[in-house]
C-alpha cells in the first residue's frame, strides 16, 4: 500500500482511510456554493464563503445571483508540481507560495460571482474574515480569490490520527 | 486620560504634537517619488502595511535594465476611481507611464525568473488580448506580491502586459 504524501488530500492515496461524509458540501438555505465539491479543507474557508454568500444576499436582497466555489486546495507532489486537491491536476499560473497550498495554511478559495457589483462584494467581504487586501480579481476565467488573512490561526488544522496500540500490548 | 494639573496638561500636549509630526513624516516613499506621486494626482496606499506576513515595499528602483537609479515604479492611490490603485512608472526622473489598477496592491520586487513566454501574459488595456506568440521576456518583470499573489507586469513594445499567479 502507497503511503500518503505529506498534504496529499485523502481521496487521492490508495489508503482506505474513510472520508468524512460529503466534507466540501457548502450549504446555505437550500442552495449548495460548492457544487462540484472542490476540496476546502479548512473549515474556516467554507464558513467564511457562506458568510461571504449570507452576506451578499443581505446586501442586494435577494439571492438570484450566481455564487460557485471554483477552486480550493493545492498541493505540492514529490516532483515539485503544484496540484489541484479535487482533481490531482497540474495547475496552471500557480504560485509557490499560494495560499491555495495546504502548506501556506489552505486558506483560499476562488469564487465566481456574477450578478452582483464588485463593490457590493467587496462590502461583503468586509463582514468576513476573509482580508480585503487579499481579494483578486482580473483572472481570464473571471473568478474572485478571496484569502483569509496569513496568520497561523487561520491555517488548516491537520486532521487528528487515531493511535493504534502495537499487537503485544493490547488491553494494558 | 484625567489630566490633574498644568504640568500634565502641557506634556501631552508636547506629545501629541511630537507624534503627528512624526506621523507627517512618516510616508511609504521616498521624497522625490513622493513629489512624482503628488504630480500625477496620486496618494499614498492606506494602510498598505497593516497586514499580516512578509510585505515588501510599495516602491522600487531599477526595473528596467541600466543603472538602478534611473528607472523607478511606485503604487499610489486615486480617490474615487473606479480603478483607484496606481502603478507609476519613472525613467530618468519623469513619469512614462500609468497603469490604473482594481487589485490593492503588493510589494514591488523584480522578477528574474527564466524568460517567460509573452503568450501567457495579457495586455492591461485589454485583458481579453493575450500577449504576443513566439516572444517572450527578454528582461526581468515587474512584480508586485503579496501573500502568495503575484501581478507581473512587462513592457513590450509601447504597450503593458500582465500576469497574475495565484
Amino acid at each position: 500500500m502507497r503511503a500518503r504524501t505529506v498534504g496529499e488530500p485523502w481521496h487521492l492515496s490508495s489508503q482506505s482511510e474513510k472520508p468524512p461524509e460529503d466534507p466540501y458540501s457548502i450549504a446555505v438555505d437550500g442552495r449548495e456554493l460548492n457544487p462540484d465539491r472542490q476540496v476546502l479543507g479548512n473549515s474556516q474557508v467554507r464558513e467564511n464563503v457562506a458568510k461571504l454568500y449570507e452576506n451578499i444576499v443581505k446586501e442586494v436582497g435577494n439571492s438570484d445571483f450566481t455564487f460557485q466555489v471554483t477552486g480550493g486546495d493545492r498541493y505540492v507532489d514529490p516532483a515539485g508540481n503544484i496540484r489541484s486537491s479535487t482533481t490531482g491536476e497540474t495547475v496552471a499560473d500557480a504560485s509557490r507560495t499560494s495560499p491555495h497550498l495546504i502548506s501556506r495554511g489552505a486558506r483560499a478559495a476562488d469564487l465566481r460571482i456574477r450578478g452582483v457589483s464588485d463593490a457590493i462584494v467587496d462590502r461583503a467581504i468586509r463582514g468576513t474574515s476573509f482580508l480585503p487586501a487579499n481579494t483578486v480579481r482580473g483572472y481570464p476565467d473571471l473568478h474572485t480569490h478571496v484569502a483569509l488573512p496569513n496568520r497561523p490561526e487561520f491555517y488548516i488544522r491537520p486532521r487528528r490520527r487515531r493511535r493504534r496500540t502495537p499487537p503485544g500490548r493490547r488491553g494494558r | 486620560m484625567k489630566v490633574r494639573s498644568p504640568g500634565m496638561l502641557i506634556l501631552v500636549a508636547i506629545l501629541l504634537t511630537t507624534s503627528r509630526a512624526v506621523l507627517a513624516g512618516d510616508d511609504q516613499l521616498p521624497q522625490k517619488l513622493r513629489e512624482l506621486r503628488t504630480q500625477v494626482g496620486c496618494g499614498p496606499v492606506s494602510g498598505f502595511y497593516d497586514r499580516p506576513g512578509m510585505v515588501e515595499p510599495p516602491y522600487l528602483y531599477g526595473y528596467l535594465p541600466g543603472g538602478k537609479e534611473e528607472s523607478a515604479a511606485f503604487w499610489c492611490h486615486r480617490e474615487g476611481a473606479e480603478k483607484p490603485f496606481v502603478l507609476v512608472l519613472v525613467e530618468k526622473g519623469r513619469v512614462t507611464s500609468t497603469i490604473a489598477w482594481q487589485n490593492y496592491p503588493g510589494g514591488l520586487s523584480l522578477d528574474d525568473s527564466a524568460p517567460l513566454r509573452l503568450s501567457d501574459f495579457r495586455y492591461v488595456d485589454k485583458p481579453e488580448q493575450r500577449g504576443p506568440v513566439d516572444a517572450k521576456t527578454t528582461h526581468p518583470s515587474l512584480r508586485s506580491e503579496y501573500d502568495g499573489v503575484i501581478t507581473l507586469f512587462y513592457h513590450h513594445g509601447d504597450r503593458w502586459l500582465y500576469r497574475l499567479l495565484d
